[in-house]
Formats: C-alpha cells, sequence, structure tokens
C-alpha cells in the first residue's frame, strides 16, 4: 500500500516537474530567434486581445526534421525549411475590432519601419486592418511579418530565415497538409 | 436525382404506382435543396471558445494533484526524485519526438493559411478601392515584391 | 488536443446546428443546446472512438433538445410539439423554390423520432448505422419509421404540388 502511494506521488510529481520542464525548450527556442534580424516582437498582444486560440512556434530543429520528412515528395520544400530559422504564430479570437487593435498594429508597424522593414502591404479599412512587412538585406529576405486585424480574429505571423519568397509562395501552394483544426 | 429510373437513396421505396414514384422523386429533390444550414456566427464563436473556457475551469495542478488530500511525508521523496530526473533531463537536449514533427508539419500548414488569407484580404481591398479595372496592374506590380498575390491573380485567371 | 477538437467543431457545428434549429426551432435556444453538446464533447474526447465521433455528437445534440423541450413546461408544452403542426396548412400552386420552404414547414410537424429520422438521413445524410446509434434504434425500426416518415410527407406533398 505504502509503495502504491508513493509510487502515485512519484508519477505525479514527475507530471508537475516534467511539465514545467517541457516549456524550458519552447522558451529556450523563442529566446534564440530574438536575437535574428527577422524576428519581430509583437509586444503585449495578450493585453490587447487576451489569451490567444492558437499559439506556434516552430524553431529550426523541427523545421530542419519537417523538411527531412517532405524531403522526398517536395524537395522544395526541404531546401525552404532547412534556411528557416523560425515560424511564429499567435491567433487571437474577438468579438468586434479590440480597442487598442489598431493603435498596436501602428505602433508595431512604426517600429518595424524604423528597423528598416519594408512596408509591402497596407490595407486600412473600419473592419479589417492588414500590414505585411518583408526584412530585406542585399538579395535576402530575413523576416516576413503579417499583420490582419479584423472584427473576429486577429492574427500576427513572422516568419524568421533565409527566406526566397518565390520558393515560399510554390511551397505554401504545395504543401498539402490536412489541417487538424 | 435518379439517372437510370433506380433511386439512389436505399430504403426510398419507389411505391406500387408511377404517381407514388413520381412523388418520391419530387421529394427526393426536395431534400437535396434543404441544404444543412449554416451555424451562425455567434454559435462558430462560442464553439471556438470552448477549449479556452473549458480548460480555465479546471487549473492544471488540480487535475494532477487530484482531489484528495495525501500525507505531506510521501512528497518530499518524490519530489526529491522528480528534481533529480528534472536536473539529468535538462543536461540533454531534448530532441523533437515524431509526433512533434508531425504537429509542426499541421502548425505551419497553419501558419501558411493565415499568410495566404492576408494575401487574399489585400487582393479583395484593392479590388473594392479601386475596381476591376486596376487590380491587375496594381496586383502585377505588386507580386513584384510579394509573390503571394501572384496566386490569386492565377487563380482569376485559371 | 483543442486542435482535434477545432477540427470537429469546424466539421460538424452545421449539422449539430440544423438538427437542433430543426428540432427546438427557437434559434437562440437551439445555440446553446449546441454549446452543450459540444462542451459534453471536450470533456469526453479521450473516451469517444474518433470513426463515431458524429453520431455521438448527434446524439448528444439531439438528447439536448429534447431535455429543454420537456424543460419548456414539461407537460403542455411537450404534448404539443408532440403534436404534428397543422397551422400551415395546404398550400395551392406552389412553384419549385416555394416546396423548398414547404418541405421545411412539413418537417417541423413531424413528430419524433420521425423528424430526426428525416433530418439525419435525407437532409444531413447520414448513414442507417449512424441514424440507428444517434437515436438509438434498430436499423430496422430506422428503415421502417423512415419509411412511415417519408409516406407523410409523400401525401401532404401530392395535396399541395402543382
Amino acid at each position: 500500500m505504502k509503495s502504491k502511494v508513493i509510487s502515485n506521488w512519484f508519477r505525479q510529481g514527475l507530471a508537475l516537474c516534467l511539465g514545467a520542464m517541457l516549456a524550458v525548450p519552447a522558451i529556450a527556442q523563442e529566446d534564440a530567434l530574438k536575437d535574428l534580424p527577422g524576428y519581430v516582437d509583437f509586444g503585449e498582444l495578450n493585453s490587447v486581445f487576451g489569451e490567444p486560440t492558437v499559439q506556434i512556434s516552430i524553431g529550426e530543429s523541427l523545421l530542419n526534421m519537417v523538411g527531412a520528412l517532405s524531403a522526398e515528395e517536395d524537395p522544395e520544400a526541404a531546401e525552404l525549411f532547412r534556411k528557416l530559422n523560425g515560424v511564429r504564430v499567435n491567433v487571437f479570437e474577438t468579438e468586434a475590432m479590440a480597442e487598442g487593435s489598431v493603435e498596436l498594429v501602428k505602433n508595431i508597424s512604426a517600429q518595424l519601419s524604423d528597423r528598416g522593414w519594408e512596408s509591402v502591404v497596407t490595407v486600412n479599412s473600419a473592419d479589417e486592418q492588414v500590414r505585411i512587412f518583408m526584412k530585406i538585406s542585399g538579395e535576402t529576405v530575413d523576416g516576413i511579418t503579417v499583420m490582419a486585424v479584423e472584427d473576429t480574429e486577429a492574427v500576427f505571423v513572422n516568419v524568421i530565415g533565409n527566406i526566397n519568397p518565390a520558393e515560399l509562395e510554390r511551397v505554401m501552394d504545395n504543401f498539402d497538409v490536412e489541417i487538424d483544426r | 436525382m435518379t439517372h437510370n429510373g433506380r433511386n439512389d437513396r436505399p430504403g426510398m421505396e419507389s411505391g406500387g404506382s408511377q404517381s407514388e414514384s413520381d412523388l418520391d422523386r419530387q421529394l427526393e429533390g426536395l431534400f437535396h435543396r434543404l441544404s444543412v444550414e449554416k451555424a451562425p456566427a455567434s454559435l462558430r464563436r462560442r464553439l471556438r471558445r470552448i477549449p479556452t473556457e473549458e480548460a480555465d475551469r479546471t487549473s492544471w495542478w488540480r487535475r494532477l494533484l487530484g482531489p484528495a488530500a495525501q500525507p505531506r511525508w510521501v512528497l518530499v521523496p518524490a519530489l526529491a526524485v522528480s528534481l533529480l530526473v528534472v536536473g539529468v533531463v535538462l543536461v540533454m537536449p531534448r530532441q523533437p519526438s515524431p509526433a512533434d514533427v508531425l504537429q509542426a508539419r499541421q502548425d505551419l500548414a497553419l501558419a501558411f493559411r493565415y499568410i495566404e488569407q492576408a494575401g487574399q484580404a489585400t487582393s479583395e481591398e484593392i479590388q473594392t478601392v479601386l475596381g476591376e479595372g486596376l487590380r491587375h496592374p496594381v496586383k502585377d506590380n505588386l507580386s513584384e515584391h510579394f509573390p503571394f498575390t501572384e496566386q490569386f491573380r492565377k487563380e482569376e485567371s485559371s | 488536443m483543442s486542435r482535434k477538437f477545432l477540427k470537429w467543431v469546424d466539421e460538424y457545428q452545421d449539422q449539430a446546428w440544423t438538427l437542433a434549429r430543426y428540432l427546438l426551432k427557437d434559434p437562440a435556444e437551439a445555440e446553446d443546446a449546441c454549446q452543450e453538446a459540444f462542451v459534453k464533447l471536450w470533456h469526453n474526447q479521450d473516451r469517444i472512438d474518433p470513426d463515431k465521433i458524429r453520431p455521438w455528437l448527434m446524439r448528444v445534440t439531439r438528447n439536448q433538445c429534447l431535455d429543454r423541450l420537456r424543460r419548456r413546461r414539461p407537460t403542455q408544452e411537450w404534448q404539443e410539439w408532440q403534436e404534428p403542426d397543422d397551422s400551415h396548412g395546404p398550400m395551392q400552386d406552389l412553384h419549385q423554390h416555394e416546396l423548398g420552404e414547404w418541405l421545411k414547414h412539413s418537417i417541423n410537424g413531424l413528430t419524433e423520432p420521425y423528424r430526426s429520422l428525416v433530418v439525419l438521413r435525407d437532409v444531413q445524410q447520414h448513414s442507417y448505422e449512424e441514424v440507428a446509434n444517434v437515436l438509438q434504434l434498430s436499423l430496422s425500426q430506422v428503415k421502417v419509421y423512415l419509411h412511415r416518415a417519408r409516406k407523410q410527407l409523400r401525401e401532404q406533398l401530392a395535396e399541395v404540388r402543382p
């Protein structure tokens, strides 16, 4: 009986600590991206939009593995993923255009412009704000940022790495994966 | 609707008389018109919030520890061992598992979908603001810098 | 876990909504019933065979609707709901597109389990096995009841079609 109780608590204690431990690589992964030129700090999104419904952060090692998985059917994808450092997505569901959202998008846009990001797309309407930025260094693109805020959803995407936009477009077209959501 | 005189739906008997068959066929045609009604936006939003709302109801540590009080003396050796394990694991780099990789593929597909949607929003806005006539020249120029819009030009011309 | 759940939401929300609307008519109540069904799905998702999610969800949605109907007014309105709704009456000279609306009214006029049967099988195209699972009927019961429901609708259609 005693050994069973201890065994149960061992498992529960382990689960507790593993839960915390599993968060460490994710945090370390995010930290590793912060120094890269293509990284964008979106700031305090949660304070404007609340908890995200989708939060994705894929680092280099996972991207390499995804590339390796795709190598046989799509060598272009494999090559693209090999050159990427990270992909980050934050999606928030909103009831209406969240208060402060327009201001937030403007602030982030201003910061990006100051840091040398080029604005590629700007959509300003009452019910939709879209910004697409690219961080260009010479002939390479170090990062792509997409911000899209509308009355039901706010989406923030940051792709980091040595990106060939035409390659990315082709890979996106052909990336035939059933989204599990 | 049927093509060869047989009903597509098993169990939908054609009946004895021709008029009953006609009625059956007409009924079947009417059923085809009755499409599944799209859930309203308010319901869609409520349903998508369920994971967040339901997760908040039960904090994770309660689920882990369970409802019953346990003697504290049991905790000490259990936690000590756990911390030792954590220490060992932290020293070793964690390799992504196959499940992690598959999940990452899903996540990437999601990220791509959002990027494409942003591109589509751009395309629609151009049409709204500038009209159909100017859409192509503007998008052609844009696509030099941002090839995502190229995708939608292809879709339109196909 | 939530991605899998959200996928089910995308796939089945319209069907659950359609069923609830036919059963409850009131859209606000139908929304509540759907939400409760999906909350139950969230809490039970690990226990359900993934291949049986749809019939499970339809069954729970239907049960939520029936519970609500019983709670409205325990005896009176429940009995009224059980009885067919003849209020719209026969309509003359209906064109094809109006017949669609007529059919909706007629389905709403069916008693249970005929109404659920027609909605699940003919409108939402569930298989017989799934319908049997949702309604907790045998396969032969489903076929017999469905035959009766369609017979009713056929007879009503004969009166109104141009």
